[in-house]
């Protein structure tokens, strides 16, 4: 616990210092959902039908964008080898990586997204689930992501080769996200959905950080 | 005399290692004694680096093995690494962080509370320099800042990649010192250099990569 919180709050004081780094996905999400209406049509109805896949996909590009920067400045400055031989858990530390890269960008995705989903007149009994979504689906993106980052580090141009290995994990969370806000749209059952995609959480969060200690011992040999 | 518990001692059967298809060294086996300090030499490219790293363990030779104390180091890697401290070649600070706050993080990676650092920036020479932020420093106070972590070490066995790159010729003598008392106080070294190196009277061992080098 106390590894997890160093970590943590390393990480944390990184994002804060690097936060004009950190705020690149969060103003791509913003500039494409908001240059939709504008771009495409300004009809309510219309817009209401493609709120939830616009928010989700862009959401989800903005979390693959950020993925790089979550190992890739340890990587290249040496220290995430320091990182790996403190004595302790890898497990724990590489946890506690994820948890601060989920806090820094999925957690402001989630705040944002209701605001954005007025540009785009998302049916209003359908705001809730997209929080929820987003709220159980983002820490899954930074999972995924970090197994891909993970991967790729000591590849040149890596980020490319590890966008293309996470984006088919993320397709059942985007296809369930967007069924879940469109089944609230139209007042259906959700829970079914939720269940889902908190299972899919669980088990990333179970199986993810050990993933990844397999693979940057791979990346390092 | 010697301020650990047990004399250690760390061996090596075999080694192999390769990159990019080209075997770096082959049957590489050498033996290190509490007190003692390897210097491993050789060309560009001879494998110095990855020798080292494949005693810290983050990297896992192709054949051979790494005994610490006669027991392999990947059987209980969190003992291991309790006792081991690697500076690579890379000084390994978060250029975003100012030099108090990178301190700090030695510290928690000692595993200790920071509670000397004023002490500690006084002896590598940053004392007026703890706001400044890492990025603004030059190359040699970055290194300065890297090796502070020599100043806080418990751990026995020290594996050093290029310490003394960028550094002035006071500072180097500040490290030669640190060196010595490490060694006369039973620690082990292991170290990669491109210049001289005065150990004072500690038992030096060479190990030449070039001659090992098997084409």
């Amino acid at each position: 616990m106390r590894l997890f919180l160093f970590i943590f709050k390393r990480d944390m004081l990184l994002a804060v210092r690097r936060r004009r780094e950190l705020a690149n996905p969060l103003v791509f999400f913003i500039m494409v959902v908001s240059m939709f209406p504008l771009g495409v049509t300004p009809d309510h109805a219309f817009l209401a039908e493609l709120s939830a896949g616009v928010i989700w996909v862009t959401a989800l590009l903005a979390a693959l964008m950020s993925m790089d920067s979550m190992f890739r400045s340890d990587y290249d400055d040496g220290s995430l080898e320091q990182l790996l031989l403190m004595p302790g858990s890898k497990v724990v530390l590489i946890g506690a990586k994820i948890a601060a890269h989920w806090v820094s960008i999925g957690l402001p995705l989630v705040i944002i997204a209701p605001l954005m989903s007025f540009l785009l007149f998302l049916p209003s009994q359908a705001l809730p689930s997209l929080i929820i979504t987003l709220l159980i689906s983002t820490p899954i993106l930074s999972l995924l992501g970090a197994v891909g980052v993970a991967l790729t580090l000591s590849l040149r141009g890596g980020g490319v080769l590890s966008s293309l290995l996470t984006l088919p994990f993320y397709v059942p969370v985007l296809i369930f996200s967007t069924m879940a806000i469109n089944a609230a749209a139209v007042n259906q059952p959700v829970s079914g959905y939720y269940a889902l995609l908190a299972a899919f959480l669980i088990v990333s969060i179970l199986l993810v950080p050990f993933a990844v200690v397999a693979a940057l011992r791979v990346s390092y040999n | 005399m010697s301020k650990y518990k047990n004399p250690n001692s760390l061996q090596t059967t075999a080694l192999q290692c390769e990159r990019g298809g080209r075997v770096l060294f082959d049957n590489l086996a050498f033996e290190l004694h509490a007190g003692e300090a390897l210097l491993v030499q050789g060309a560009n490219g001879s494998g110095k680096t990855s020798l080292l790293r494949i005693i810290t363990g983050l990297t896992t030779a192709i054949e051979g093995d790494v005994l610490w104390n006669g027991a392999l180091i990947t059987d209980d890697e969190q003992a291991y690494q309790r006792e081991l401290l690697f500076i690579g070649h890379q000084a390994a600070i978060k250029q975003e962080l100012s030099v108090r706050e990178n301190l700090r993080l030695h510290y928690a990676l000692n595993g200790c509370e920071a509670d000397s650092m004023v002490d500690l920036a006084e002896k590598v020479g940053l004392r007026q320099r703890l706001g400044v932020i890492c990025s603004r420093l030059s190359a040699g106070q970055q290194r300065r800042v890297s090796l502070a972590r020599l100043f806080l070490s418990e751990q026995p066995l020290w594996i050093l990649d290029e310490p003394l790159t960028a550094l002035d010729v006071d500072f180097i003598a500040t490290i030669e010192a640190r060196l010595q008392t490490h060694l006369a106080n039973g620690g082990m070294l292991i170290l990669t250099t491109h210049r001289g190196l005065d150990l004072g009277t500690a038992t030096v061992r060479h190990l030449d990569l070039n001659k090992s080098a098997k084409n």
